[in-house]
């Protein structure tokens, strides 16, 4: 056998069978028997996990509402008209305005006309608005997510309804469904609403547009308490607030809704020992942008409690109404066909200041004095003022005005309200002011002879 | 001249110009050629097994072929456009034919690589498999350097291919590894601008990273790879077959020499190849089944999401940055030299050059957990561990503004509506 090597030590004799020169092994000899059937086991289970994959693919969830839609198709206009029923992804694609809607590859009823009813499914139905709103902005020109919103691209209903139960559907732009409107509790909620938001953003020129109850209401709120003295839209308007002009398109990630919630207590506001977050939670409002809004323009100082926005009161109504307005405010870049015209005129100084005179020329009875504190009355409140002074309302931003009269020189509040700029810089009086209130006073581009007409007012209001 | 015979010239004349003139010179036309000397006609039995390898190394390159098949496919319905490429991820996900069977695919396999490729290392490195042992020929700290670029291009093509969807995610992870890579002192601005191809990621980033993605980077694994095979049958085979080695020339009986029973390569290596490259695809095929990639919103650069993180493999990184910064209210020193050169560079320099300079005997190679490297293998998981560690600190208990949170307690951010 083996030589063995003479130093080896003798109790490490151990006949070792794989010390010896190996041999070759003969080809048949299955050294991992075990391998083969391994193989067959994994082909198996990835038949299966392939025929699941295959499963998934060759079903999508599309596919059962196609088959039901033909099935409707067929009972209501017979088998012609169903074997006109597209299969498979169906899609706009509106080039202009970077969309492609596969929402019809469900809503495949959007223009068949005949399936208006109410026996009709609602996600077969065909569009309620073809004759008025889609004779204006057909489906070729603008698709479907330009007003409803939703991802286009998505062919499940989660997905392009962006419903966010479970994991999140990271999309900008929610459905804006009647559920949603629901959710925050509008009484006309079957009326999809919040559809409104999308008509203004291009719509936002126009001073009211008709089918959108709460933009109009929003714009003239807007307008009435001089939103524009403190915060700017389109370079006009104040600056002690923040730009507004696109504030739909602030991110949500900007908004901190884990900052603490404020109650107002005394006029002071006063830690809640709540979240921002925990606020919404307890009142059931989703945690939104939306709800932030909803939040923020109820009482301002619950959310920044250095704020100087006043608390305008708003109701639940002219909530929402202000809150939509602000969503619709987006920085959507808009091909130049798609602008839409101006029904009314821009500029609305000179229209406003042409109301005033009228009515003054038409008091023409009244004596010169009160046709003065009429006009003053007027511009007090169209100038802004009232966004931040009262009239024996207590303090707001800036001070009570009732009695001003009797505590400041004629002179002085002329000034201050003709040139606020030059006055804190010069008068220590209005330093003084600033210093207890912290807010500036902004200019209103008010003339010496209007200022005049605003002194009377407060002079015979202010006793 | 028979049709056959005819037939039979006309193939020889398309695939075969070499005509040996005996067996001899025909398997030295094999043994001598780079490409087609992979494997020897024989393997011991050990090199083979499940526990000595743990086939990691076979995983790895099975991962690299099902991403190269399934990215050339991708390759067709994707657009490197910085208005095109998300929405073109969006048509795999929702319209195309098995697109998003192909995307998962695609993701889940690129993940899967880093892992094996990575595990791989740890593997050779628990086994003192970069030793030579008692042979004379093998240079094996050699393949460990060519281990380490390996790695090195594989966690390179993942980061370039996060870009590609051009969404929230990919943007700002990728921009968070630009921004690691621009911390470096001095020369940090340039390697942004190399990288970026400008001073913020944009359309050229983008087309940068799609041809190092598609072209530069796997065709440099792919020649690295033939040579790290090559090398491995040069090095007379896995360091495993040195304990026989050893065991023969020493005649010790301590070493435990079962498995050293020579195996064919063909039918047997051959068909475990065949069940492992099964195996992995069939895992890939069940993580794409059921687990769907994510994409974000589409790239925009002007909101950040909070917070923004790196791809997990550069998330250590991120977290290393993070701790080495120190702020005091009169001065902050930043992380960018200690963090993201420092402590990094000095890691994967020591890792390398280890293999250089391991005095351990040549027992201790291809067997796991020598007892004469038990030190060295203390230092090198605790490396390990540190990396391990901070990915995961940073993975799930980093939150906005990076501040500390339980993973169940993440801040929830607005929707819209």
């Amino acid at each position: 056998m083996e030589k063995r090597n003479p130093q080896t030590p003798p109790q490490k004799k151990v006949v070792r069978p794989a010390a010896k020169k190996p041999k070759l092994p003969d080809v048949k000899d299955d050294p991992f028997p075990l391998d083969s059937w391994l193989i067959y086991a994994i082909s198996i289970i990835g038949a299966f996990i392939f025929a699941v994959a295959a499963y998934k693919e060759i079903n999508p969830e599309y596919k059962r509402y196609q088959v039901e839609f033909k099935k409707l198709v067929e009972e209501k206009f017979g088998k012609e008209a169903a074997a006109k029923v597209p299969m498979g992804v169906q899609q706009i694609w509106v080039k202009d305005l970077n969309r492609i809607d596969r929402c019809i590859t469900c809503h495949m009823g959007y223009e068949w006309r005949g399936l208006e009813g109410e026996d009709v499914p609602e996600v077969f139905r065909t569009h309620p608005h073809l004759d008025d709103l889609i004779a204006k902005h057909p489906f070729k020109k603008y698709g479907c997510t330009t007003c409803h919103w939703g991802q286009g691209y998505a062919t499940n209903i989660k997905e392009a309804h962006v419903i966010n139960e479970g994991k999140k559907v990271r999309w900008l732009e929610p459905l804006l469904s009647k559920e949603k409107a629901k959710e925050y509790g509008f009484e006309d909620w079957q009326k999809m609403p919040l559809v409104e938001i999308t008509c203004n953003t291009c719509h936002r020129m126009e001073d009211s547009l008709p089918g959108t109850p709460y933009i109009n209401l929003a714009k003239k709120i807007f307008k009435e308490k001089g939103c524009i003295t403190c915060h700017k839209v389109f370079g006009e308007g104040g600056d002690i607030g923040p730009d507004l002009t696109y504030e739909g398109s602030k991110s949500h990630e900007m908004f901190d809704i884990h900052a603490p919630y404020y109650e107002i207590k005394d006029g002071k506001p006063v830690p809640s020992g709540r979240t921002i977050a925990e606020e919404m939670k307890r009142r059931g409002l989703p945690l939104s942008v939306f709800s932030w809004h909803l939040l923020h323009f109820e009482e301002p100082r619950s959310i920044t409690p250095t704020s100087a926005m006043p608390n305008f009161g708003f109701n639940e109504r002219e909530l929402r109404a202000i809150t939509m307005l602000m969503m619709s405010w987006r920085n959507v870049k808009l091909p130049a066909e798609y602008i839409p015209k101006r029904t009314s005129a821009p500029a609305q100084q000179p229209e406003e200041k042409a109301d005033t005179t009228e009515e003054v020329e038409g008091e023409a009875e009244r004596s010169v004095a009160s046709e003065l504190v009429k006009r003053g009355e007027e511009l007090f409140k169209s100038k802004g003022c009232t966004a931040c002074h009262t009239v024996g309302g207590g303090k707001l931003v800036g001070p009570d005005l009732k009695g001003v009269a009797d505590r400041r020189s004629p002179e002085w509040i002329v000034a201050m309200i003709v040139n606020p700029d030059s006055m804190l810089k010069h008068d220590p009086t209005a330093q003084d002011l600033l210093k207890e209130y912290g807010v500036p006073m902004p200019s209103q581009n008010v003339s010496e002879e209007e200022a005049k007409a605003i002194l009377e007012y407060l002079k015979s209001s202010g006793r | 001249m028979s049709l056959k015979e005819r037939l039979y010239r006309v193939w020889r004349a398309l695939i075969w110009t070499f005509d040996p003139a005996d067996r001899a010179e025909a398997g030295k036309a094999i043994t001598r050629n780079f490409w087609l000397h992979w494997f020897p006609p024989r393997m011991t039995k050990r090199s083979l097994s499940w526990s000595y390898s743990l086939w990691l190394g076979t995983i790895s390159w099975v991962l690299f072929v099902i991403l190269t098949v399934t990215g050339v496919i991708l390759m067709f319905l994707y657009i490197p456009s910085v208005e095109r490429a998300y929405w073109t991820i969006k048509d795999l996900e929702y319209a195309v034919s098995w697109g998003w069977f192909l995307r998962n695919m695609h993701r889940w396999g690129a993940h899967m690589m880093v892992a094996a490729v990575f595990l791989h290392m740890l593997r050779v490195f628990y086994t003192g498999a970069y030793k030579n042992g008692m042979s004379h020929a093998a240079r094996r700290e050699i393949n460990w350097t060519v281990g380490m670029i390996l790695l090195a291009l594989t966690l390179l093509l993942s980061y370039t291919g996060y870009l590609l969807p051009w969404d929230q995610l990919a943007f700002w992870a990728i921009t968070i590894g630009v921004q690691i890579a621009e911390s470096v002192p001095v020369l940090g601005k340039h390697i942004k601008y190399v990288m970026a191809g400008g001073t913020q990621l944009g359309q050229p980033t983008l087309i940068r990273f799609y041809a190092l993605h598609v072209i530069g980077l796997p065709l440099a694994v792919l020649l690295l790879f033939s040579y790290h095979m090559w090398r491995v049958r040069k090095d007379e085979g896995l360091a495993a077959v040195e304990q026989f080695r050893i065991a023969k020339k020493r005649k010790d009986l301590q070493i435990d020499t079962s498995g050293e029973e020579p195996v064919y390569s063909t039918p047997w290596a051959v068909r475990r190849i065949v069940l492992v490259s099964l195996a992995t695809l069939v895992w890939v095929m069940f993580l794409a089944t059921f687990l769907d990639s994510p994409l974000e919103e589409p790239a925009d650069p002007t909101w950040t999401p909070n917070p923004a993180k790196a791809p997990w493999y550069f998330l250590w990184l991120q977290e290393l940055l993070a701790i080495t910064t120190i702020r005091t209210p009169w001065f902050t020193i930043n992380g960018g030299f200690v963090g993201g050169v420092v402590i990094p560079g000095l890691m994967g320099l020591a890792a390398t050059v280890w293999a250089f300079l391991d005095k351990s005997p040549p027992e201790a190679t291809g067997v796991w957990f020598h007892r004469s490297r038990t030190v060295q293998n203390i230092v090198f998981t605790l490396g390990v561990l540190f990396v391990v560690g901070l990915i995961v600190f940073a993975m799930y208990f980093r939150g906005p503004n990076w501040g500390v949170y339980w993973p169940w307690a993440w801040p929830e951010i607005p929707e819209i509506l």
